[in-house]
């Protein structure tokens, strides 16, 4: 059940094929940055149907193009209203989120052309950050007035994204200025460097989203599907000289374990559990998965594997298995939430549930576990959160998802199973539900649901076939449930969110 | 649905702060005769390491109190004198310590006997009688006991508050019924008597930190099903019906179960090491229970109360019967169900006056999971391998882990050496093979470990793909060095049978 962070998920993107073009030098970089304001509002965990307060979040896009405007996909996350505000202006202007990709921390952003925008230029793209320069970042005072500070970076890696568990290559920046808000651009010779993900108050620094990110999100070819690579597989190091020896990986100094591919992806097809990889896209990875980056020195291999390539993309990977050397060919994916037995959701998108006599029915997620606090994993329902350590990423048949009794409305239909909580279902009306299709399926054949069977409980949870249809109408009234049943969204822009612990 | 937890342990007197000593009224009178029996016990107590099993724990000293009880013993808290090396008694005004020994303890229930082999400690003392009844709600009580703030016996008085079932903390799993007292009770009072009208009603043991006015006595069924219990000079324990059920309210429920009447409740969950295992089965409906009407919501009319249907199993021995009145597939029946049961190593109970079971080898510490290993992990739970420790404690037996199993076997530490530096990831993993041997027990692993994979040990855990592997030759080397560097007086140790 460790999680360790070696065994995180990779995803991947590759170097910008093309350099970006030549950027107009005459144009001051402030000229391109907008003060992004969003109104947003979260679905209630536990209730669906119900949506929490609104909140507020201030950040800063960037004009990357004639009314189109980057930045990072978690502060526009939840989005009710996105405004735009220009630099020295008290001007809102109203802007659309024209798609957004939670895997590469991006969104893209339109607005009309117009008057109180005639002075936004676009900014180009840096072609890659140098360490050794310095950088610039730039924020709004109270006024609109752009504020400048220097900066230096101080650590290129690849590490966890700070709103979901994919990790990508990060720049870490330290500045004197008090950061106040994601998608703060920085700046390298006048290029646009990256967009601050998080400001750490007592460290002084700034995680970075880099410009190879944001590059490829822009240049993405497909608008629906995250622009990061995905290949499939989770690792762990290969440093013990036993394992390396009980394994005949003994000739090599470098390489690390496959031990689960997950289905369905790229490294499915071709990698196997206790396969050493030896090198990827033809550069040797040590026992530790670091790897000699070309650009940016040593880094972990999710930026080999998501950096270097996108989605579609096929890479050379030489491995030892059974003790023999052979050269694989790996194609590159991308990752898809819905096909996780519990899917992550970090957007937060609105469950997918079904109220049948108050019976409370939707599939479990991560993010419904996490919203029992910091310390969910000792809160929220045991068995539940054992399934999610333990199997997130493994359905037995594809299409598999839990099906939870999430709670229990209270009303005379359901009287003696209120106690009822976070219980897996295991059929519906005397049929194995697989996921809540499948319980929608059920319902609508069959008029309703009569009968529930729960995971290790020897007695159904009936309900009276006939009470049902005064019972559904009078708890959507006294609730206040607009939609007793609501199917899962279709997908919406972009990606999916990335899966935890595999690459 | 589990009914036992692993979690939520309350909290025990000794954790509670002082409070000032009522000044009780030292003039003739039940209470003050009393006082005569009531003792103070000095334990000088040594728990197990779990940590470092091969080795016991630092000792401390702590006192309670006690009080005489017929056949010159002396009736106290089990937490009182748990893992004692040595035990005295003192009566009040008497400067004499004399030795005791515990005769018989009871960890479910939280109560021990003890013995003083010198007869002259008894000259004076006069055991006090157990009561005839449970005193009613807001009857005033007397507390006796020894609690911190001074040195002498001390006396305060207040009312039964609440009577009640709660968790017992001194096992961390077991509940039965508690008595609520509003009269102090500090650290130190444990194991003192509460009396009603001269007699004793019940034994004061538990708080709650921050409360006020708060204190919990095991009361007078209690005590009586104790001593009941030790008469034929063995303690069982409670016997566990090990049953889940489901109130039958929903009419819908009722008319799936094709139910007659509108009593009842229905089995939904037996416990394989319940005395209902292979007697009753789920969707069995228990309609009464020895001749007592079941009502739907599982209460059943006792002299004129109403109780849950489980608190009359409370009241019987291990060993005695009880009798349903069954529905199932549509008709009734009669079923006895004795009310034993086999050892059962997926309770969890937290473990006392017992040594710990361990393994030692290439460095890596192995022990069975235990509620007193889990307390070695400190505070924070809040991880995956500690949440996996916790599932497995708490759904073993539901979710059908305990499967081909007479314990989970955990790499509890790592004492670190070169042939052990990069198995840090396997700390507080469940181990599930050896060298393709399925680990159904700690004894188990020597025997897998003699049989290498190719010149290696692999061993496998749950919950992850990673495996761990160790060079079988270097082994005996390794062994021979963390034994002597860390101290490992000896290798294993392995219990031949659970005590029941």
């Amino acid at each position: 059940v460790t999680l360790r962070n070696t065994v995180a998920l990779l995803l991947a993107a590759a170097a910008a094929a093309s350099a970006a073009p030549p950027p107009a030098a005459t144009n001051a970089p402030e000229n391109g940055i907008l003060q992004v304001l969003v109104t947003y509002q979260r679905y209630d965990s536990r209730l669906p149907w119900r949506r929490d307060r609104p909140g507020t979040r201030e950040g800063y896009g960037v004009v990357v193009g004639p009314g189109e405007v980057v930045t990072t996909e978690d502060l526009i996350r939840n989005h009710t209203l996105v405004e735009l505000r220009p630099t020295r202006s008290g001007v809102k202007l109203p802007a659309t989120v024209r798609r957004s990709d939670s895997q590469a921390n991006a969104a893209l952003l339109a607005y009309a052309e117009g008057d109180p925008t005639r002075a936004l230029r676009p900014v180009a793209l840096a072609p890659r950050i140098a360490k050794s320069a310095p950088v610039r970042l730039v924020q709004f005072d109270d006024s609109g007035q752009p504020q400048t500070s220097e900066g230096q970076v101080m650590e290129i890696a690849v590490a966890s994204l700070p709103s979901g568990p994919g990790s990508l290559l990060t720049f870490k920046v330290s500045t004197e200025m008090k950061v106040g808000g994601t998608g703060t651009p920085v700046f390298q010779d006048g290029r646009l460097a990256g967009l601050v993900m998080r400001y750490d108050r007592d460290e002084q620094t700034c995680s970075v989203l880099p410009t190879d990110v944001l590059r490829r999100f822009l240049e993405s070819p497909t608008p629906t599907a995250s622009c990061m690579a995905h290949a499939g597989f989770v690792w762990a190091p290969l440093l013990d000289p036993a394992r390396r020896a009980f394994l005949g990986v003994t000739d090599e100094t470098g390489g690390i374990l496959v031990l689960r591919t997950l289905p369905g992806s790229g490294a499915a097809a071709v990698l196997k559990p206790q396969d050493a990889i030896l090198d990827w896209d033809g550069l040797p990875v040590d026992p530790e998965g670091y790897y000699e980056d070309p650009d940016y020195g040593r880094l972990l291999l999710p930026h080999l594997i998501n950096g270097r390539h996108a989605p579609g993309d096929t890479v050379r990977v030489g491995v030892v298995r059974d003790g023999r050397r052979q050269t694989l060919s790996l194609s590159l994916g991308t990752y898809d939430d819905r096909r996780a037995l519990i899917p992550e959701n970090v957007e937060g998108r609105q469950a997918a549930y079904l109220v049948e006599g108050g019976l409370v029915i939707r599939e479990l997620t991560a993010d419904y576990l996490q919203a029992y606090g910091s310390r969910w994993m000792l809160s929220a329902n045991p068995r539940l959160v054992n399934l999610y350590l333990t199997r997130a990423q493994l359905p037995e048949t594809p299409g598999d998802h839990v099906v939870i009794l999430s709670g229990v409305l209270p009303d005379p239909v359901n009287v003696g199973y209120h106690q009822f909580r976070d219980e897996i279902i295991t059929h519906v009306n005397g049929e194995v539900v697989r996921n809540l299709d499948d319980v929608f399926r059920v319902a609508e054949r069959e008029g309703g649901i009569r009968r529930v069977a729960l995971h290790s409980f020897g007695v159904d949870l009936v309900l009276d076939a006939a009470a049902l249809p005064a019972a559904n109408q009078r708890l959507a009234a006294l609730y206040r449930i607009p939609a007793l049943r609501q199917r899962a969204a279709a997908p919406a822009g972009a990606s999916a969110p990335p899966p935890r612990r595999t690459e | 649905m589990t009914s036992r937890g692993i979690l939520g342990a309350p909290f025990r007197l000794a954790t509670l702060l002082a409070l000032a000593l009522a000044a009780p009224n030292l003039t003739a009178g039940p209470a003050n005769r009393a006082r005569l029996s009531v003792v103070k016990v000095y334990s000088t107590v040594q728990r197990e390491d779990y940590a470092q099993p091969w080795q016991g724990g630092g000792p401390g000293s702590g006192t309670g109190s006690g009080f005489v009880i017929a056949k010159r013993r002396i009736l106290t808290n089990a937490h009182v004198v748990s893992d004692a090396r040595f035990i005295e008694v003192q009566r009040d005004g008497d400067p004499t310590k004399y030795q005791a020994r515990v005769l018989f303890a009871g960890h479910d229930c939280d109560l021990a006997v003890l013995a003083v082999d010198d007869p002259a400690f008894f000259q004076g003392t006069r055991p006090l009688a157990l009561g005839t009844r449970i005193p009613a709600l807001n009857d005033e009580v007397t507390v006796l006991g020894y609690p911190m703030g001074g040195t002498r016996i001390s006396l305060t008085q207040g009312v039964v508050s609440r009577m009640d079932y709660s968790p017992y903390s001194h096992s961390g799993v077991d509940s039965h019924l508690v008595m609520q007292v509003d009269a102090a009770i500090n650290p130190g009072n444990s194991g003192g008597p509460v009396m009603f009208r001269g007699r004793v009603v019940g034994l004061a043991f538990q708080g709650i930190p921050g409360a006020q006015n708060i204190g919990y006595a095991i009361p007078l069924p209690v005590l009586e099903h104790f001593l009941r219990d030790i008469e034929d000079g063995v303690y069982h324990g409670y016997p566990e019906l090990g049953v889940v059920d489901l109130d039958t309210r929903n009419p819908a429920l009722r008319r799936d179960l094709r139910l007659p009447g509108d009593g009842g409740v229905a089995v939904a969950y037996v416990d394989p090491f319940g005395a209902a295992a292979e007697r009753l089965k789920p969707r069995d409906v228990l309609l009464t229970v020895d001749g007592h009407a079941v009502a739907n919501d599982g209460t059943i009319q006792l002299d004129g109360n109403t109780i849950e249907y489980t608190e009359l199993l409370e009241r019987k021995q291990w060993g005695e019967g009880v009798r349903f009145l069954v529905w199932r597939d549509g008709s009734s029946r009669v079923i006895d169900v004795p009310l034993r049961n086999p050892p059962d190593p997926f309770i969890f109970r937290y473990l006392y006056d017992r040594r710990p079971e361990y393994f030692v080898t290439a460095g890596l510490v192995f022990v069975p999971l235990s509620r007193p290993f889990l307390a070695t992990l400190g505070s924070d739970l809040n991880t995956p391998s500690a949440q996996s420790l916790l599932y497995h404690s708490q759904y073993a037996k539901v979710d059908g882990l305990y499967t081909n199993r007479e314990q989970f076997v955990v790499l509890a530490a790592r004492l670190p050496h070169p042939i052990n530096t990069y198995h840090e990831p396997f700390e507080s993993l469940i181990v599930h093979s050896v060298n393709g041997q399925a680990i159904r027990r700690l004894q188990d692993l020597p025997e897998a470990l003699g049989h290498p994979t190719n010149g290696f040990h692999v061993v496998t855990f749950e919950g992850t793909d990673d495996r761990l592997v160790v060079d079988a030759r270097a082994v005996p080397a390794a062994d021979r060095e963390v034994m002597a560097r860390y101290e490992v007086t000896q290798p294993f140790r392995f219990e031949a049978e659970e005590a029941p």
